[in-house]
């Protein structure tokens, strides 16, 4: 990717943005739009790589939170609020989803960083503490 | 029963209960061993990456969107969107004398059915090579059991010194007879009972081979009883790019222990060559500028560090050492090709075989003029020394004398003597594989070329002498040998008695 196409994809996302640091679908719609009317050159490799920077900015903006038991609002509202003290951005979107996999306990992810307490990840380590 | 419930009783007590943090990465490429990672914020350069399936990755390029992972292991059972994780950890292999004997992959993994290594310790496969304090010039030989190397390029331990030619030159035979050699020595020196016996232990790292090559070393090693001191480390030419790339520095891990720990290795790079190739395919996957011939621009750092890891250590940091030998394969006998310059210009000294020589049958085919050793006699006994002074000269200039004595008819005295003397010296380095001669054998037969004993015996018949005067040095001519192996001198009693056993010798040759 050229210099140039990441300098267009830098300020296309800047405008894809509200005041909150959030990405915005109208802003996005309007984004798009107006790429359309000027035509760029190579306007293809643009909106690709527009694509994998909004796709990375939603990735940033999102907390994902994997329960072993039946997610309740009392016990996501809580966690929202653990996860807005710690993070110094308050433009999360929280996803909560039961995962049963994890038998008891959470998994959180933020951004790139995995918060783990559960029955698998201790039944893991274990297991490797065994093997190694 | 009761003890296997308590242990894990045990291991579930001092397992840490606390929520984990880790950071972690989505698989958005996969080709060729090579992961690009998107994700991994927190990665280090050369950090153990953790993959599904237990699949191991190292992080090698760090770019501002996206990790490159080289990948260990079986590649097939990852996919796009897979998670990986950053261990906070660098690859380490494990070492000790526990890996003698024992044939192990470019992790240490064994590779030889024998059973779990149960090594204590792990270094990690890539380390700071020692810097100039702790370091000593190298002054003790390691012998090959070679005549034409131990005297002509003398090796030290300690010291690196290049085996290269062209392909099917004798250049692995070579790195074996100088294990070989080791082992024989060891168990000459642990059977004396010498308590100031410095035991040699060896590494083969066998890079981009042949199953079969690899398989007839070991059993080559197997056969001369060497491979209790010998570790092998194979990363072979089905193996996986990053394998190969990674099995010198693990090899070199091996041999570091020795080296910290006091003690004495030998570690043969075999080859570095196609070490090279390995690590031009992984740089030319994740994209980084080529250079010449391909390679990246740091293909110099790449052996260079690993290089220099070898070293000769002073008495206050433990008087270890490791020497290297690596090898390189030349294309058409080009020593000036890019890697071969690279590698000559960072050791100290090559051994250069010549395809000519091999063909004419003066193995091991030593060109005296391409061949030199930067370490010189200091790495020599003095007995040896005083013995083989000359010797590589005599060689050089038969070689000349020879090339000319082609177009003249007639010749002087002189120049006839010199080809003379240069035609038995060619026939007494003759020497068959796997088939170490001791130093002090070496000595006495060199000391017989020197005091003309061979003068009077025909050219053709020089090397059955040779092996003949070895036999007889070996048994009835022990006494004198044993006076310069205890001594390490040539003192006027032990060239006294060298001259009857000598003459002894020649009243039965016939």
């Amino acid at each position: 990717m050229s210099t140039k196409i990441k300098a267009l994809v830098r300020e296309l996302i800047k405008s894809s943005v509200n005041e909150n640091g959030i990405i915005e679908t109208s802003l996005v719609e309007k984004v798009l739009s107006g790429l359309r009317e000027v035509k760029p050159p190579r306007h293809l490799e643009i909106l690709k790589s527009y694509l994998a920077e909004i796709r990375k900015s939603l990735r940033h903006q999102l907390v994902e939170v994997e329960l072993g038991c039946q997610p309740n609002e009392s016990l996501e509202s809580s966690i929202m609020d653990k996860i807005n003290s710690l993070s110094s951005s308050h433009s999360s979107e929280l996803q909560v989803s039961q995962n049963a996999n994890l038998i008891a306990g959470y998994r959180i992810r933020v951004v790139d960083d995995v918060f783990e307490d559960s029955i698998q990840s201790r039944l893991s380590k274990l297991s490797q503490s065994f093997t190694a | 029963m009761s003890s296997i419930t308590e242990l894990i009783r045990k291991e579930i007590e001092s397992l840490s209960t606390d929520a984990t943090r880790t950071n972690v990465g989505t698989i958005t490429t996969l080709a060729d061993g090579v992961a690009r990672v998107d994700g991994l914020s927190k990665v280090m350069y050369n950090e153990m990456i953790e993959f599904p399936n237990n699949v191991l990755g190292i992080a090698l390029n760090l770019e501002e969107d996206s990790v490159g992972c080289v990948l260990l292991g079986d590649v097939s059972s990852l996919k796009e969107g897979d998670e990986a994780r950053t261990t906070g950890k660098l690859l380490s292999v494990p070492v000790g004398k526990e890996l003698l004997g024992r044939v192990v992959d470019a992790v240490g993994r064994p590779m030889d059915g024998k059973g779990a290594i149960n090594a204590e310790t792990s270094y990690p496969v890539e380390r700071i090579a020692p810097g100039i304090i702790p370091r000593k010039s190298v002054d003790q030989p390691l012998q090959t059991g070679i005549m034409a190397v131990d005297s002509m390029v003398p090796i030290g331990r300690g010291q690196r010194e290049l085996i290269i030619g062209d392909r099917s030159t004798g250049k692995t035979t070579i790195a074996i007879d100088t294990i070989i050699n080791q082992a024989k020595i060891n168990k000459q020196g642990e059977a004396s009972g010498d308590s100031n016996f410095r035991p040699v232990y060896c590494i083969y790292v066998a890079v981009g081979q042949k199953n079969a090559n690899v398989a007839r070393t070991i059993k080559t090693l197997e056969a001369s009883g060497a491979m209790e001191y010998v570790t092998i480390v194979s990363a072979p030419a089905a193996d996986n790019p990053a394998n190969q790339y990674l099995a010198p520095y693990s090899g070199c891990a091996m041999g570091e222990w020795y080296m910290e720990n006091g003690m004495d290795a030998l570690i043969v790079y075999d080859d570095l060559s196609k070490h090279a190739v390995a690590y031009r395919q992984i740089s030319l996957i994740l994209k980084r500028p080529s250079g010449r011939e391909a390679y990246p621009g740091d293909v110099f750092y790449l052996h260079s560090r690993l290089l220099e890891r070898s070293a000769r250590l002073n008495e206050n940091s433990g008087n270890g050492s490791l020497t290297a030998l690596p090898i390189i394969e030349t294309q058409m006998g080009d020593v000036s090709g890019y890697i071969p310059t690279n590698v000559i210009s960072i050791t100290d000294g090559q051994i250069f075989l010549e395809t000519d020589l091999f063909n004419k049958g003066i193995r091991p085919a030593v060109s005296v003029g391409l061949s030199v050793s930067r370490v010189g006699s200091a790495a020599q006994i003095k007995a040896y020394k005083k013995v083989a002074g000359k010797v590589k000269l005599e060689l050089a200039q038969f070689r000349e004398l020879a090339a000319f004595s082609q177009f003249e008819s007639d010749l002087d005295a002189a120049t006839k003597a010199s080809l003379d003397r240069g035609a038995r010296i060619v026939e007494l380095f003759k020497q068959t594989a796997s088939n170490p001669i001791a130093v002090e054998v070496q000595t006495a037969i060199m000391w017989a070329m020197q005091n003309n004993f061979f003068d009077s015996i025909a050219v053709a018949d020089v090397n059955r002498a040779t092996q003949s005067l070895r036999e007889y040095m070996e048994t009835q001519g022990k006494e004198a040998c044993e006076l310069i192996y205890s001594s390490g001198k040539l003192e006027e009693d032990t060239e006294q008695k060298l001259r009857s056993s000598l003459e002894d010798w020649k009243r039965t040759f016939s």
